[in-house]
């Protein structure tokens, strides 16, 4: 599926999806505001949460790398330089 | 790691996200007459649970694991578990926002169930429920017998 053909889905169809198939990228948490990141097939999909996997305030898709920064911020690289 | 005294079945969880251990806590509050989940922050301090543990203490009901963990990860605490004469069939679910094919396949490879993180309310609203559905069915019948009340 492509980023637009996913675009026009209901939400809950998208987080069905993102449930079944989407790979988990990473969390971040900015005050009371939770943003959490899935690739989907070639694209990107970021959740902000009014509450924590509950409540979910705004989807956005996108399929540029430079949206991922403060996710890759806050990735432990560690085990990978010292390989 | 957190702990009261009691004598409810205890469901040990171990998770390095602090909200995700906070989630699991508030989904298991349903079953609080009967259940008192005891959080880990990864492999190596649920194991240490699980060790300090004497014969007179019973077993946790249930496990739940985080796959990615500091310190000693899900499957490597899995794997050791399950290297645990007395733990050898204790109900233990791997809990994690992977849906690779790969890791249920190791679950299921470790006699362990495969519970994805959910995503909204409609899948949290059952998560609690999933996870009993793991336990035995001794204590799936006690906890229901605590919801028909």
């Amino acid at each position: 599926m492509k980023m637009f053909d996913f675009s026009l889905l209901a939400m809950e169809d998208q987080l069905d999806l993102l449930y079944k198939e989407g790979v988990f990228v990473g969390k971040i948490r900015k005050n009371n505001l939770f943003r959490v990141l899935y690739q989907y097939n070639s694209f990107y999909v970021e959740i902000t949460y009014r509450k924590y996997r509950y409540s979910v305030q705004a989807m956005r898709c996108f399929e540029s790398t430079e949206h991922l920064d403060p996710y890759l911020a806050k990735m432990d690289i560690e085990f990978l330089i010292n390989c | 790691m957190t702990q009261t005294n009691t004598r409810k079945h205890v469901v040990l969880y171990a998770d390095d996200d602090p909200d995700d251990l906070m989630l699991v806590k508030e989904a298991f509050t349903r079953y609080s007459d009967n259940v008192e989940v005891v959080t880990a922050t990864d492999g190596e301090q649920a194991i240490s649970f699980l060790a300090g543990l004497d014969h007179f203490d019973p077993a946790p009901c249930l496990i739940i694991l985080d796959i990615n963990m500091p310190r000693l990860d899900g499957k490597e605490a899995l794997k050791r578990i399950r290297s645990l004469q007395r733990f050898q069939e204790i109900p233990v679910v791997l809990f994690t926002t992977s849906s690779y094919t790969v890791d249920r396949e190791f679950a299921r490879q470790h006699k362990a169930g495969f519970i994805t993180k959910p995503l909204d309310v409609r899948q949290i609203e059952s998560i609690a429920d999933q996870f009993v559905q793991h336990c035995t069915d001794e204590i799936k019948k006690s906890l229901g017998k605590q919801q028909s009340q």
